[in-house]
């Protein structure tokens, strides 16, 4: 059960139900976070608005999107993000054995040096500590300021969609809990 | 020690930077902080800004609380520039100096208020165990309502985000110093 049901469309104002049109947009369903953040139709139209610039409109590899996506999932135990993502991550690239070991918060054996440093520099967001030199000085030979700026927001993004999702304790689609 | 990412000159802004650092500028009175970096990718900006400026201005959590929640995610994440940023921004909306000193020191603050004791639960909760539990959250809702709770929440969600970018860049605070032991 829910905390917080997903408005009715039939019950919303016409602010919330203009954006709620807005945000749909590319969407199939106007699900999880955003079924909590509609209820403040502003909230929600600038949270979509960070979505947009990363994930549809970034230029990061999506595997690697998709990585730090389900990095910040499990740190979080953010059922409906991985419920969402995770066949999102397969499709993209990411390989069983990483996702089965994210899944089981074992550090993956990467075989691609780029989802190894990435995968790196969000475990260390996670727990708390401001990046290292040296894993700073690898993102930004490796990608540029440009990507690693999107690398490191998105790590943010998920961690606020999380936050949001844990307080609300968001069920995920098929109500499954995806991890224990 | 230099910035990791030094501010760009703004007689080099693109018309997408003027904009967006004019839309910052606009509601903080500066560029700073987190906005210098975001400004590399403008739209990105825009949209970071408007979302911390919508929960700055709730209509269901007075900006005394608000502040007081921004503090506590800093504390618990020892953001540094954060914490720097915003407790002048706390004494002005009137959340008290021990409030602030205990929360600093990692202390659970002696609350006169209960809308305060609310939002320090709920917020110390989610940033301990990652969740909330019924009771907390059926307390949030008690005492801001539905819309009140969104914006309390969103607000540790978005503190959590600016933490994170504030500690990938290794930002400072203006002075070099740091506030959190």
């Amino acid at each position: 059960m829910a905390r917080l049901d997903p408005l009715p469309v039939d019950q919303m104002s016409p602010k919330q139900k203009a954006i709620h049109d807005k945000v749909l947009g590319t969407r199939k369903v106007l699900g999880g976070p955003f079924s909590v953040l509609l209820r403040h139709p502003a909230l929600a139209e600038a949270a979509s608005g960070v979505v947009d610039v990363l994930r549809r409109d970034g230029k990061l590899d999506k595997r690697l999107y998709e990585l730090i996506v389900l990095t910040v999932a499990r740190h979080w135990s953010a059922h409906y993000v991985w419920a969402v993502h995770e066949p999102l991550g397969r499709s993209s690239g990411l390989s069983d054995d990483t996702i089965e070991a994210m899944r089981a918060r074992k550090k993956p054996t990467f075989s691609k040096a780029d989802e190894a440093l990435v995968f790196d520099a969000t475990t260390q967001l996670m727990g708390g500590r401001v990046l290292s030199q040296a894993t700073y000085d690898q993102l930004i030979k490796q990608f540029g300021l440009d990507l690693t700026l999107e690398i490191v927001a998105t790590a943010g993004l998920y961690s606020m969609i999380s936050t949001v999702l844990n307080g609300f304790d968001v069920p995920t689609p098929g109500g499954e809990k995806t991890f224990a | 020690m230099p910035a990791r990412v030094p501010p760009i000159d703004p007689a080099r802004y693109t018309p997408d930077q003027q904009r967006a650092a004019a839309q910052i500028a606009g509601a903080r009175g500066n560029v700073r902080g987190p906005f210098t970096i975001w400004l590399r990718n403008p739209k990105l900006a825009e949209h970071a800004n408007q979302l911390g400026i919508i929960l700055r201005e709730s209509r269901y959590v007075e900006r005394r609380v608000f502040e007081l929640v921004v503090l506590t995610v800093c504390r618990a994440n020892s953001v540094q520039y954060a914490w720097s940023a915003h407790v002048g921004a706390a004494e002005t909306a009137g959340l008290a100096p021990e409030v602030i000193a205990a929360i600093r020191d990692n202390r659970r603050p002696d609350f006169k208020r209960d809308d305060e004791r609310v939002a320090y639960d709920v917020t110390t909760e989610i940033m301990q165990t990652r969740e909330l539990s019924q009771a907390t959250y059926d307390r949030a809702v008690a005492q801001f309502g539905v819309e009140g709770t969104v914006d309390l929440i969103s607000t540790v969600g978005y503190y959590n985000m600016v933490g994170i970018f504030l500690k990938s860049f290794d930002v400072s605070t203006p002075t070099g110093d740091r506030p959190l032991k």
